[in-house]
């Protein structure tokens, strides 16, 4: 088979779900659950929440779903979140993701307000440094200094309290780059001394759950899946929220192509086979 | 984004995709522009979000720190100054060779800082995955203690296939761990394989719906 007829045939398959309407149940996922349950337990209202948006384009086409799902039940749950990056490409969705979040609630009458709600911080170079400055600081205001518009944090309502890194109850990152997640994990000593959750994408799924069995990360949500199975969990939780159909669409998409790729090795296989008898 | 913007990344989608039917002008181009706007934006992004606000502004006087007192303004400002100099120290070699030594000064401080800060890290990430690893076998629940002997299992044999200091082949024994060691590294190659893929499907997923609800939606509400 070309490798051209097997383009096309991908492509096809995994349109197939965006033109025709065919549905299927999603599954239970484990670690969509875990990580639910254990962020409704752990932020309670006006629970300062620091959210990390690691990503770019590159991955956003996981990391982006997932950062809307959490960030909704965040603001859902009342806490005081504030957003920031490493990561010089995310700078687009730092700003996004709180105000298509922000649109969707107060379309439901839920008023979110930046400065009383929510805080951009924006980009902060250097992880290591700014997250060992942040368990090191008696003074977060100080260190944190100014938000991405310029404003000190000491003029805004959610952070003019802040003292040090108790003040921060949780602590939540999304990410798709390889060694990110790491930095979280060695200098905020999670599982210790932070509460620490993850968005990974697939490919660093298997990464992530070495730290999940050894208790450094709370919850894990994993690629497309564990976002999809997310914004499952809410609409549940939450029966008047406007569900997002598309995230259904995208996932039989995803069960098509994976149903196809299955298909292609047990093809290739007995081709094989055969040619080789 | 706008409309025209939604265009251009159509565009630019459909371009880069066409490589899968063969090279040709149209992907060589938005390949280039890919490359430029990439290479473009992270200088100006750290200039424009890092560099001038944090460093230049205040030490030109385009802005203030945000310091108690006046002598804690004037000790940052030092400091700003003095992190700028040593940072203008990894240029000096491409300007005056007998200069040169000023960049070992630079590489020096940055490979001191970044080995501290590697080592504290190394301690903090895996004392706690040494302690996770240590578990019983017999445990609370049976299911659980299925589980903890798996793990227990794979950890071993893992381990196993990465000991070189013996010969593996010399006896039947050492031969069987050999064969359990690398069928357990084949299921993780696999895992790590299988969400790979998966991973790559998500990628195209996400433009699919982008070209169908936005670039297709574009189009038509501009044509109609």
């Amino acid at each position: 088979m070309s490798p051209k007829a097997i383009y096309l045939g991908l492509f096809i398959v995994l349109s197939a779900p965006f033109f025709v309407d065919m549905p299927i149940e999603i599954p239970r996922n484990f670690s969509a659950e875990g990580f639910f349950q254990e962020l409704e337990k752990t932020v309670k209202p006006k629970s300062v929440v620091m959210v990390g948006l690691d990503y770019g384009p590159g991955t956003s086409a996981e990391n982006y779903p997932q950062s809307l799902v959490v960030t909704e039940h965040l603001f859902r749950l009342g806490a005081k979140v504030i957003f920031f990056t490493f990561s010089p490409q995310a700078k687009a969705y730092l700003e996004n993701v709180p105000k298509v979040v922000q649109e969707k609630l107060k379309r439901e009458g839920i008023n979110v307000e930046y400065g009383r709600d929510f805080i951009i911080l924006g980009f902060r170079p250097a992880p290591a440094m700014f997250l060992q400055g942040v368990m090191k600081t008696d003074d977060l205001v100080k260190f944190f200094e100014r938000d991405m518009f310029g404003t000190p944090l000491k003029d805004l309502a959610l952070s003019k309290d802040l003292t040090n890194h108790s003040s921060i109850a949780v602590w939540v990152q999304f990410t798709g780059l390889v060694g990110m997640v790491q930095n979280y994990i060695q200098f905020l000593e999670t599982g210790s001394k932070t509460v620490f959750f993850h968005g990974c994408t697939s490919i660093t799924v298997p990464e992530a759950h070495i730290y999940t069995d050894s208790g450094q990360i709370r919850g894990l949500i994993e690629g497309l899946p564990g976002s999809v199975a997310y914004e499952a969990l809410l609409s549940e939780r939450f029966p008047v929220r406007e569900k997002n159909k598309n995230t259904v669409i995208q996932f039989s998409s995803l069960s098509f192509g994976q149903a196809f790729i299955f298909l292609l090795i047990v093809m290739g296989n007995i081709i094989r086979r055969r040619k080789i008898e | 984004m706008n409309g025209i913007d939604i265009l251009v990344a159509g565009f630019g989608t459909l371009a880069v995709y066409t490589y899968l039917i063969g090279e040709n002008r149209f992907y060589r181009f938005f390949e280039h522009l890919f490359i430029g706007v990439a290479a473009g934006y992270l200088p100006y992004f750290l200039i424009s979000n890092f560099l001038w606000p944090k460093a230049l502004a205040p030490l030109l006087g385009f802005d203030i720190l945000l310091a108690e007192s006046y002598e804690e303004n004037q000790a940052r400002k030092i400091l700003v100054a003095l992190s700028l100099v040593i940072g203008l120290f990894f240029y000096v070699e491409y300007f005056s060779k007998r200069l040169a030594w000023a960049t070992k000064i630079a590489l020096t401080i940055v490979l001191a800082s970044s080995a501290g800060l590697a080592i504290k890290g190394a301690f903090n990430e895996l004392i706690p995955q040494l302690n996770s690893s240590l578990k019983p076998i017999i445990s609370e629940t049976l299911k659980e203690s299925f589980s903890n002997f798996v793990f227990l299992t794979s950890l071993f044999f893992a381990f196993a296939y990465f000991i070189f200091s013996f010969n593996t082949e010399r006896t039947r024994f050492s031969k069987f761990i050999l064969v359990v060691s690398k069928a357990f590294l084949m299921i993780c190659f696999g895992a790590f394989f299988g969400s790979t893929v998966s991973a790559r499907l998500s990628i195209l997923i996400e433009r699919i719906d982008f070209l169908k609800n936005q670039w297709l939606e574009t189009i038509r509400s501009m044509i109609f």
